[in-house]
């Protein structure tokens, strides 16, 4: 009798023992903030997310919502946007959401880097891990408010605007780690003030940040200097990049959408980008197609190469198993000039019945066009060509031109034998910077003026510009333009075609407050086929439906409800 | 909860279950924790009796007929239909004139095909089913057994290739032994193993089948079967395999998927379930210690594995090549492949175990009665490739004093610890009171002869759970790796760190229920009647206020924020009377409830009639349709709306708030997506050996939206008859479809009252006949023969759209035969 006793309470007691060890979670990887801050990498990697976030593809959204191109996809957000489907309660382009979540982390980074152990190598004397630590933090430093910058400028193009009580406004600066206990009603900052806020970030990042990751010859502090910030910090922002990146808000901002208040002038955007551009040198030869090579003197910033094939197979032709996503419209295939530096509606050389032939040689690089090759096939757009004909197929082209630019011709997609290859994402390059320069000098200076003494002039740049891109030499065009305004149609113009594809154009036309280009309908190329002669027919295939007011990306309607932040006019 | 045990009920058949309780009563199904929060479904399997040899069989053969399919339309009307949309876009037609008469008349079903799929070459009339039951029990005073061999097996309506193959079947076999070791201690085990094995073919993308390929491919991108007379090349013919050695399969490169080949030549796929469990107990009988006091305890581990195999063969489909009218040559997309091995794929692994004891105390003493329960649970349950295991551990206690039956009152407390929550939030405590009062025992009362029994009860809970949590809240900010960033051409990268905030206060959520109600016996014991008025609201629910916070932090942060509500009534009736050798048994049960959302998160719009708090929980928000825009004077006219250029024959909405725009802010709660009223009627006769019986059931006050593919064609959808009614400059006045497009609109396809319908039905959900027959054979004890249908009628307004299923197996009656014999 006793022995069940006991047996039963045994028994009974096993449900009691250790009942708190019972209800307690697995041991597993979450860290604490505690933990988190134990370790250098661990703490690196909050401003790790930050980079991670950086776009790695081209999807073109802006590209096909602008008159440079159209997708094909009934389906695309970014098609539907362009016409007429661009709201505050339902806006594809959005950066809001995603600029600020990586600016909390840059922020969060910021907050807690400085007490953290950066070097503690213990084959290290005790001195050069505290040199390592100071190099460390300086270079960190650098980066992240170079990173935050960029995240502000984002923010700044895409939803700063004139608001609804006529300010320009651009958006709420946070510089602070917020945790929801703090005060986070906080009102849209003017739009100087949002400028003079990422320079203010961008020249901490240019103090404490190399101009280029290289490595130092061996000998002194260099040795420690390279392992800190040395070359294998490739693919990170530096300081070109920084103030490449700084020429870029300040064109931003002396544009005519932005001028009248933003505190910056077409002289000082000069004064920004020329150091840079004339501490970079001359162009890079190949920079036509320098995405082709994983680094180059062109690419200032890109990411590290990855082995895919999405951006092929988003725009190959269907015959080579492309969904042609991304059609070129004929508006930018009529802004490429001929080869003799004339455009077309002036030049001599252009065969109506024959429109590709000696075409600016960048045309060629950029868009696949009736019987070009791509792959050594011959791609036929024209009507009823079989599988790539204009609208033939679900996956055909709309506007009788492929997508050439970015595309490598090694990657193959045939089902069950597809082959990937390299691809790179860029983010800032030197052709921009060129340009932005040019545009800058020629609106404060004129075209031929060097005030700052440089070496160069906007006229002098775009000459070299359209060298390389193998415009037939003299440059009879540019010489004949001797003015301001002519320069500049000419700048806009070569802009157009240089940074195409790039996510520049549509924001382009609205920093120039050009309404009628905004809401120009797009227009495609239906070619007729009669035994191996083309005719050609031009018509409208898309409209582009935007208000006045567009010229201004929205606030998103969510934040506009959430506390009283100000909406942009006309949304 | 299967004999004590948290499963899954649906892996048993139902003769091995002895009693199916459904027990509302909170006070009960608290004390099995959170999990047990909506109620309880307790069911106690068969045991052996001891001195009771049983031994039965049961046979159930039966067909299903599939009540309605799909309608799309041919290939001529697609492309005349598809040129109408292009036009209406302002883009140029696609098919030529010709080409579309060509097609309409048939001859040249290569050239010009007409392909549909829902007809007798590829479905089969009835799909079949099939079930048997073995069940033996027995022992005697010291050991009992009882041991339950099931089959069951359902086919599909595919009849070529793997598709006539394709079937569903499922063995389990279930056995226990109880075993009396001596006068204190009982031994149980039980062991169940279930196989669940299902044959299909394998289809070439993932996700689709069949069902869901006939409803996206287009009857005119290329014919199924091509006569093989038409191939003279030599070559591609020695080469090609054929489909009954007279056609070869037909596609092209932009539609390689033919039905005919993924039923026949891809390949079968094999998905297998196995699902094992296990209980170990021991149950005491401790009255000679303490009267009344029994107690057991019990451990059990259930293991489930889950596995696919594939024989990954493919198929290559032919395209003529047509110059002027004769084929010139043939293009071949794709390849023929056989393989001989299987893949093996979507491998998962989960277990189970745990641990129960339990002790129950009663006495009687002259007028008083007291019950007394404990319960202590702990279970865990692993899932391979996730980390942490679930993990519940409840200690409750009820205590029940009955005086003199008529008056009852019950106290139950529970105490659940949670694997989820930080340490200071762990445990909470959810108690409970009852109390009953039988009035028919009350001396005003007692003997008045059409109240046999009435009892008056409440009761009140409030239970404390963290299911709906949906991560592990440690109370402060944690860090876990993320995806790396590569830098320095891949020579370096470094991983990215995201923090989830914490909340030190984030606890359990609560339910606070409350019940008041009657149960009643009348008439003589002839009728019986139970209704109740039932509310709980459920607070403090784990929500991210994504809409109040702003978005950077919206999405990491959880508070105890949302909370709803539900009340409403129940009521039962059930009545029985001999009509000379007829007994009828006559039932019926309602339940009406109204929900109503108290604090979700949501945008602070201005307008209360576009927020959902206070409306009901599922409210339907969605936009008020006027009717489709006439013509582009009555466009110009009307409030601009905001989702894109608008054209006659597109709907138009009313301008809610009055701001002279239509977009987002302009929409309303239009329906709610859930019945109101559920009711349900049986009726049985008995008279002599037959036995009728019959279950109707219906529901009112559900709104419901027709919106899948087959109603809302836009785009590349493939087209149904829903647009023989569209809207065309000729049809105006009786058009009830807008008008076509190959763009996405998105004006028209989005969720309005132009595409809501109220969901009210009655459905005659089972009728059964049953013809006892007395033992016959020597040794057999009885038998029975049984005629059942089930879901044989259906009375509602939209039946023909809610009893078709698109791109998922048809709905269906389904007729049965059976026999059951017990020796």
């Amino acid at each position: 009798m006793r022995r069940y006793i006991i047996l039963f309470l045994v028994i009974l007691s096993i449900n009691l023992v250790s009942c708190e060890d019972l209800i307690n979670p697995k041991e597993d990887n979450v860290l604490s903030e505690e933990q988190l801050l134990f370790s250098s990498i661990y703490t690196e990697g909050l401003l790790m997310k930050a980079y991670t976030a950086l776009p790695n593809d081209y999807y073109f959204e802006t590209d096909v919502a602008s008159d440079d191109a159209v997708s094909n996809d009934p389906a695309s957000v970014y098609r539907s946007l362009a016409v007429g489907n661009w709201k505050a309660t339902n806006n594809p382009i959005s950066q809001w959401s995603y600029a600020y979540e990586n600016i909390f982390y840059i922020n969060k980074f910021l907050s807690v880097y400085e007490n953290v152990i950066w070097s503690s190598d213990p084959n290290l004397t005790a001195e050069v891990n505290v040199l390592r630590n100071t190099l460390h933090k300086k270079r960190l430093k650098g980066e992240a408010y170079g990173l935050r910058a960029y995240y502000k400028w984002l923010l700044l193009q895409y939803h700063s605007g004139v608001s609804k009580g006529g300010q320009l406004l651009g958006f709420p600066i946070i510089d602070q780690y917020l945790t929801p206990d703090d005060n986070w009603v906080l009102p849209r900052n003017t739009f100087a003030q949002c400028v003079a806020s990422i320079f203010a970030d961008l020249d901490v990042a240019i103090a404490n940040l190399p101009k280029q990751w290289v490595d130092l010859p061996a000998g002194g502090n260099n040795g420690h200097i390279n392992a800190t910030s040395g070359a294998r910090f490739n693919n990170r922002i530096n300081g070109n990049t920084a103030l490449a990146l700084k020429a870029r808000v300040a064109l931003l901002a002396a544009s005519p959408a932005f001028s009248a208040s933003s505190g910056v002038t077409w002289e000082q955007a000069a004064t920004i980008a020329g150091p840079l551009l004339k501490d970079l040198g001359s162009l890079y030869a190949k920079g036509r197609v320098f995405y082709a090579e994983k680094s180059n003197k062109e690419i200032l910033w890109n990411r590290s190469e990855l082995q895919k094939r999405t951006w092929e197979q988003n725009n190959f032709p269907p015959s080579l198993y492309g969904y042609g996503r991304t059609n070129p419209s004929q508006n930018l295939v009529d802004a490429f000039g001929m080869k003799d530096g004339y455009p077309i509606a002036v030049s001599g050389s252009y065969d109506p019945t024959k429109p590709y032939t000696d075409r600016d040689p960048r045309f060629y690089d950029y868009i696949v066009y009736n019987t070009s090759k791509l792959k050594t096939v011959v791609i036929n757009t024209y009507i009823d060509a079989p599988s790539n004909g204009i609208n033939e197929l679900l996956t055909s082209t709309r506007t009788g031109y492929y997508l050439k630019k970015f595309m490598s011709e090694s990657v193959k997609l045939d089902p069950g034998s597809s082959v990937n290859s390299a691809h790179n994402y860029t983010l800032v390059r030197m052709t921009e910077l060129l340009l932005n320069y040019a545009e800058a000098a020629n609106e404060a200076w004129g075209p031929a003026d060097d005030r700052n003494g440089y070496g160069f002039t906007a006229k002098s740049l775009i000459a070299d510009l359209r060298k390389r891109a193998g415009i037939g030499q003299p440059d009879a065009y540019l010489e004949s333009i001797t003015d301001a305004a002519g320069l500049r149609a000419l700048i806009h113009n070569e802009r157009r075609i240089e940074l195409c594809f790039e996510g520049f154009r549509f924001w382009d036309i609205r920093r120039w407050n050009e309404v009628n280009t905004m809401q120009a309908p797009v227009k495609a190329a239906f070619i007729t086929d009669n035994a191996g002669i083309y005719s050609y027919t031009y018509s409208n295939i898309e409209e582009r439906k935007f208000d006045a007011n567009m010229i201004y990306g929205p606030i998103p309607y969510s934040e506009t409800v959430k506390y009283n932040l100000e909406q942009n006019q006309g949304w | 909860m299967v004999d004590g045990v948290p499963r899954s009920g649906l892996d048993y058949n139902v003769q091995m279950i002895e009693q199916i309780s459904v027990q509302k009563d909170l006070l009960t199904s608290i004390l099995y924790g959170g999990q047990a929060k909506n109620g309880l479904i307790y069911i106690t399997t068969k045991r052996g009796e001891p001195l009771k040899k049983t031994l039965n069989f049961t046979l159930t053969s039966g067909v299903n007929k599939a009540i309605r399919y799909p309608e799309f339309l041919s290939s001529s009307n697609y492309m005349t239909l598809y040129n109408e949309a292009l036009a209406n876009d302002g883009l140029s037609a696609k098919y030529l004139q010709a080409d579309i008469d060509a097609t309409a008349s048939g001859q040249d079903p290569v050239r010009y095909p007409d392909e549909d799929y829902y007809n007798s070459t590829y479905l089969k009339n009835f799909s079949s089913y099939f079930n048997f039951v073995g069940e033996a029990g027995g022992g005697n005073e010291v050991a009992q057994y009882y041991l339950n061999v099931g089959w069951n097996r359902n086919t599909s309506f595919l009849k070529i290739g793997e598709g006539g193959n394709e079937k569903n079947d499922r063995l389990n076999v279930r056995g226990n032994v109880d075993y009396r070791l001596n006068d204190v201690i009982k031994i149980r085990f039980d062991a169940a193993v279930i196989f669940n094995i299902l044959n299909q073919p394998r289809y070439t993308t993932a996700g689709t089948d069949f069902w869901t390929l006939s409803s996206t491919l287009y009857p005119n991108s290329a014919p199924v079967l091509i006569p093989v007379s038409l191939m003279k090349d030599e070559t591609l013919l020695g080469a090609a395999k054929l489909i009954d050695n007279k056609y070869i399969l037909g596609g092209t490169s932009e539609y390689q998927t033919n039905i005919y080949g993924e039923l026949t030549k891809n390949g079968p796929t094999q998905i297998n379930n196995r699902l094992l469990e296990m209980n170990v107990g021991l149950d005491f009988n401790l009255n000679s210690i303490v009267k009344g006091l029994t107690a057991s305890v019990f451990f059990t581990y259930d293991l489930q594995n889950v596995f696919r195999t594939d024989i990954m063969n493919s198929y290559a489909v032919y395209t003529p090549v047509y110059v002027a009218d004769t084929i010139s040559s043939w293009k071949k997309p794709g390849v023929d492949v056989k393989v001989n091995t299987q893949t093996l794929s979507d491998i998962s692994f989960s277990r189970r175990n745990g641990l129960y004891g339990k002790a129950d105390y009663h006495i009687l003493s002259g007028d008083h009665e007291i019950t007394l329960n404990a319960l202590g649970y702990f279970d865990q349950y692993a899932l391979e490739g996730v980390l942490q295991p679930l993990k519940h551990l409840n200690f409750g206690i009820r205590a029940n004093y009955n005086y003199m039956n008529r008056y009852i009152a019950e106290l139950t407390g529970v105490v659940s610890g949670s694997v989820k929550l930080a340490e200071t939030k762990k445990w909470a405590i959810s108690p409970g009171l009852g109390l009953a009062w039988v009035v028919s025992e009350e001396s005003f009362l007692n003997g008045n002869p059409p109240i046999d029994y009435l009892k008056l009860r409440t009761n009140l809970a409030l239970t404390q759970n963290d299911e709906g949590l949906p991560l592990y809240f440690p109370g402060h900010d944690i860090y876990t790796a993320s995806t790396s960033y590569p830098y320095n051409y891949g020579a370096g990268s470094n991983a990215s760190y995201i923090i989830s905030l914490g909340n030190p206060n984030l606890g359990f959520e609560k339910r606070l229920n409350y019940t008041l109600g009657f149960d009643g016996i009348l008439l003589n014991n002839k009728m019986t009647i139970e209704g109740s008025y039932f509310f709980y609201k459920t607070y403090d629910v784990i929500t991210r206020r994504i809409n109040s916070l702003p978005t950077y932090f919206g999405s990491y942060y959880y508070e105890n924020y949302g909370s709803y509500r539900n009340q409403g009534i129940e009521l039962g009736l059930g009545y029985t009377e001999s009509v000379g050798d007829v007994v009828v048994r006559l039932g019926g049960n309602f339940v009406y409830s109204l929900p109503k959302m108290l604090a979700v998160d949501e945008l602070n719009y201005k307008d209360a009639y576009r927020k959902a708090t206070g409306k009901p929980t599922d409210a339907m928000f969605g936009f008020i349709a006027l009717g489709l825009f006439s013509d582009q004077t009555e466009i110009n006219n009307s409030v601009p709306q905001t989702f894109g250029t608008v054209k006659p024959g597109d709907i138009k909405y009313e301008d809610l708030n009055g701001d002279a725009v239509i977009d987002d802010l302009d929409q309303k709660m239009i329906g709610n997506s859930h019945a109101r009223a559920e009711y349900s009627l049986n009726l049985s006769l008995k008279y002599k050996s037959f036995e009728f019986f019959a279950l109707t059931t219906g529901q009112a006050g559900q709104d419901t939206y027709f919106n899948n593919s087959y109603y809302w064609i836009y785009g590349n959808r493939k087209y149904s008859e829903t647009v023989l009614n569209r809207w065309t400059p000729a049809t105006a006045s009786t058009a009830t479809y807008p008008r076509l497009t190959t763009l996405s609109n998105d004006n028209n396809f989005r969720n309005s009252t132009y595409w809501l319908y109220k969901n009210n039905w009655f459905t005659l959900q089972t009728v059964q006949l049953t013809y006892s027959l007395p033992g016959m054979i020597a040794g057999m004890k009885e038998a029975r023969v049984f005629v059942r249908g089930n879901n044989l009628l259906t009375i509602s307004k939209i039946k023909d759209k809610s009893e078709l299923n698109i791109g998922t197996a048809p709905q269906t009656r389904f007729y049965s035969l059976g026999i059951s014999i017990m020796l």
